[in-house]
């Protein structure tokens, strides 16, 4: 194996050869993640210049009726982080909202700051659950005694952007048919360490780009729990939030069910703190991709089926999760097995051809997603885009093994059930009800 | 010691004790004796009103006189009990009299030893009364609750010596522990009003909001299963417990529900929130106050310390000397005299040295603790520093008496011992310039003996004591 050889075996690739050596780049991730995606991207930029007419009088009608919004904070031991959440809020261009904190059991001091905020008029509202009961029953608690027209879920270690609360809104004021709206996650700790680095791309790239794709498609499924508003109207028929883990995922196909739009939000901007360490990442991801199975092929199947509120879009929006998700996530030991079947001796220039073709991958995907966010961009140094050459091996090495072995845990072992993120008595109950 | 029963019903007659009128009672000074005060429903009033009188007397003779309570059927209440030494029935009194009579006795036996009862015929200071009447009767003081005082706690044994139902009784206690006199012990933690120092405070849970205390208090249930958290009522169907969010019946709690928490609903703003401000209500003078600013205080048992008894014993004067004493670290005179001998020796052997002893007499000084009352502590303290500042590590220092005290000043001529003991007089007077009016006059005595082989302390005492006398 050498460079000549490499360009040798590069210059003699017929376009068939192509096909059967990186049919998995050509064929689904390049189509899937550059073409279809950039297309996508290209339809809502071009979308929202015609709309801007439209955007400035949602936002004059926002501001005229200058609806309650609650701002619901549920979390556990949270204490340390809603102080400066409260103070972040009081520079929202947005100001009609309450902020109602709700501690989950925390055996910190939560409740001793969380009062102490209250008596200064920081915080709108705090409830304090003795027992433990779950990131769900935090949320219910919350929109049980919320006021608010509106519902905006934020988890308490996030800070919002000064006009946050103002972007999450406007969809609701653009269309009537919008139930729920998705903010935009980005990464606040991008210089924290090499791992928030890569994070930083990968938000930027499936969050921000992403979901404005799947968004322009009528396929988001997901409105992350960091960073999401809900008509109160909406919440109140779907009762609240359903057992977790990845209730945001589920809860945004409960409301897709109802016939809601879901959308994303893109220039409504959440600062959150991701793991700057790889084994606390691969937790995390563990946690998240074990409840796309749980949720998607087992709780919400029905979707697929025909009947009487079946709607395409949730059709497709099942179907492209669970296909480019879980099936395909399998397509790469197909791959590597086919590869060692067929071109065994070809395995390096294939492997480094294929490097070069995600890494080229990364850059237009990183461009457009650039372009797409600009401006609400927020960057600390600019040296992000020079980790850009690890992306393929952070989402084709890493990211996948992870998500492989939840798939396969999660399938034969349900082991999302045993997860401490639920307080054992809630599992007990979902694992035997089968939720 | 004579016995005698006071009564208001003529028809009352105790065999072998002779009643009296609370006049007459009270006019004989001379004779040790104890009183039976007959209890009747109908004169709880006049019973108090006697004790008041008898307490309140000047002569100790009188107001450390031991009180029995007599009963036929009904119990007097547990606060007029406590007011008394004993508390017996009639027919009690008959079969049990010798052991009753040993407290009255030990009363007496107390009073004999007391020097100059005869001589200085009244006790006007409250505390120092207070101070006696524990000594004589070796007890420990204990408050009781109670609704008819503002405090919401008494000191029964006490209350006789006040006129009023104030806190006078708790301010003299402080005093007397605050002068080392009384040990205290923690009894009861509770809580007065800010505006009146009343005990009877309602405690008021109100809206956060509007402030009503019309409030509705629900607990919140919990259903694992789907999640849903609402008000306990809205699951309420039929006597059953359903989830109105996926229609399933609750049945045990822990198993597939819980109740994690509680919350109030206003009834006036509708406002529900978990934290209710908590509010004070005082029932005496109807002001209302935030729970922070409620004063908490402790409520103390007293204990009469060594100190104290001593000062029951030999009169206020000698509390002066003890808050010198522990301020000072005095010698006693047996050391001092150990003192003056071993240095007598000293300049006798090398006849090198020249020491001195001084005498300081302090004219007039318990009108100080009249005039200064609490504050008496504090201007003996700057006194002390003053001595400790004037004085050396190598003088040694006794008091004779409350207000004449010795000093050894070693390796120091007259002259220079002068010296000191002006500047201590200038600074002692320029303290009480300071702190008190100008009427009231303290003097200050001086004098200064140099130490020879033929001196002899006995007749340096007796100058000093002349120095007293002047």
């Amino acid at each position: 194996m050498s460079l000549e050889g490499l360009f040798a075996f590069v210059q003699n690739l017929t376009l068939a050869q192509v096909l059967a050596y990186f049919w998995p780049f050509f064929l689904l991730d390049m189509l899937r993640y550059v073409i279809i995606e950039s297309l996508l991207i290209g339809k809502f930029l071009f979308k929202r210049k015609r709309r801007r007419q439209q955007r400035a009088s949602a936002r004059h009608q926002l501001f005229m009726e200058r609806p309650l919004v609650s701002i619901i904070v549920p979390g556990k031991n949270e204490g340390k982080h809603i102080p400066a959440l409260a103070n972040s809020l009081t520079h929202q261009t947005y100001q009609n909202f309450e902020l109602i904190i709700v501690d989950d059991g925390s055996d910190d001091n939560t409740a001793l700051i969380c009062r102490q905020l209250l008596k200064q008029g920081k915080i709108d509202r705090f409830f304090r659950n003795e027992v433990r009961g779950g990131k769900a029953s935090g949320a219910n608690t919350a929109l049980r005694f919320s006021q608010g027209k509106f519902i905006v879920h934020i988890d308490a270690d996030s800070h919002l952007a000064a006009d946050a609360i103002e972007q999450i809104l406007l969809p609701f004021y653009l269309d009537a048919s919008v139930g729920a709206v998705g903010g935009d996650v980005r990464v606040a700790n991008e210089d924290a360490s090499f791992a928030t680095r890569l994070q930083t791309i990968e938000y930027i790239k499936t969050i921000s780009a992403g979901r404005v794709a799947a968004s322009e498609l009528g396929i988001l499924r997901i409105i992350s729990g960091a960073h999401g508003a809900f008509r109160r109207d909406v919440l109140d028929q779907v009762y609240g939030w359903d057992v977790g883990p990845g209730l945001d995922g589920d809860i945004t196909l409960k409301i897709r069910k109802l016939g809601y739009r879901v959308v994303h939000a893109v220039h409504a901007v959440c600062y959150t703190n991701v793991p700057s360490r790889f084994t606390n990442l691969r937790r995390q991801r563990y946690r998240w991709d074990r409840s796309l199975v749980r949720f998607r092929l087992r709780k919400h199947l029905n979707m697929l089926a025909p009947s009487a509120n079946f709607r395409s879009s949730s059709f497709f929006s099942i179907i492209e999760n669970i296909v480019f998700n879980v099936f395909f996530d399998f397509k790469w030991i197909v791959y590597v097995v086919y590869m060692l079947y067929t071109a065994p001796s070809y395995l390096g220039y294939v492997f480094i051809i294929n490097y070069f073709l995600y890494f080229i991958a990364n850059i237009v995907q990183f461009v457009i997603a650039r372009t797409l966010i600009a401006p609400s961009y927020r960057t600390i140094d600019g040296l992000t885009p020079f980790f850009l050459p690890l992306m393929p091996f952070y989402t084709g090495l890493y990211l996948r093994a992870v998500r492989t072995y939840a798939y396969l845990m999660e399938f034969l072992h349900k082991t999302s059930y045993d997860d401490p993120w639920n307080p054992w008595k809630v599992s007990r109950i979902a694992k035997k009800e089968k939720l | 010691m004579k016995i005698y029963g006071l009564t208001s019903e003529a028809s009352f007659i105790l065999p072998s004790i002779e009643t009296l009128s609370i006049d007459d009672l009270l006019d004989d000074t001379a004779t040790v004796k104890g009183a039976v005060l007959h209890y009747t429903h109908s004169n709880k009033g006049k019973l108090h009103h006697w004790v008041q009188r008898i307490r309140q007397h000047p002569h100790p003779r009188i107001y450390l006189m031991p009180l029995a309570l007599i009963y036929e059927t009904e119990k007097p209440p547990a606060s007029l009990q406590k007011q008394f030494d004993e508390c017996v029935s009639a027919s009690q009194l008959v079969s049990a009299s010798t052991t009753k009579s040993a407290l009255f006795e030990r009363v007496a036996q107390w009073l004999e030893r007391v020097p100059n009862l005869d001589k200085d015929t009244a006790d006007s200071s409250i505390p120092f009364k207070i101070l006696r009447l524990m000594a004589s009767r070796n007890k420990r003081l204990e408050p009781i609750l109670t609704p008819h005082n503002n405090n919401g706690f008494v000191y029964p044994a006490i209350e006789g010596l006040f006129e009023r139902n104030d806190d006078s009784p708790k301010n003299s206690l402080d005093f007397l522990h605050k002068q080392q006199f009384l040990g205290r012990e923690f009894f009861k933690r509770a809580h007065f009003c800010p505006t009146c120092d009343g005990a009877f405070l309602n405690f008021i849970e109100t809206c956060t909001d509007c402030g009503a205390e019309n409030l509705k208090k629900e607990e919140l249930v919990h259903h694992f299963k789907c999640g849903h958290v609402d008000n306990l009522s809205n699951f309420e169907r039929n006597n059953q417990l359903v989830c109105p969010k996926c229609d399933e019946r609750l049945k045990h709690i822990g198993v597939d529900y819980d109740k994690p928490s509680v919350v109030y609903q206003c009834r006036q703003c509708t406002l529900q929130f978990q934290d209710p401000v908590l509010k004070v209500q005082c029932y005496s003078c109807e002001s209302e106050a935030n729970i922070d600013d409620v004063n908490v205080a402790d409520i103390y048992a007293y204990e009469l310390s060594a100190i104290g008894l001593n000062a029951a014993l030999y009169g206020l004067d000698a509390l002066f000397t003890s808050i010198l004493q522990t301020d000072l670290q005095l010698y006693s005179h047996r050391e001092f005299k150990s003192f003056i001998h071993i240095e007598k020796a000293r300049i006798g052997r090398y006849k090198k040295s020249t020491s001195c002893v001084a005498t300081i007499y302090f004219e007039n000084l318990d009108s100080i603790f009249h005039r200064l009352g609490k504050r008496t502590e504090q201007l003996f303290k700057e006194i002390s520093a003053v001595f400790k500042s004037v004085f050396r590590e190598s003088d040694v220092i006794s008091a004779l008496n409350e207000s004449v005290f010795i000093i050894l000043m070693t390796e120091t001529s007259e002259e220079n011992a002068n010296l000191a003991l002006n500047r201590l007089k200038t600074a002692i007077q320029d303290l009480f310039a300071a702190n008190l009016a100008a009427k009231l006059s303290v003097g200050i005595l001086t004098r200064v003996h140099r130490i020879d082989s033929e001196s002899d302390l006995n007749l340096m005492l007796e100058n000093a004591l002349k120095v007293n006398h002047k």
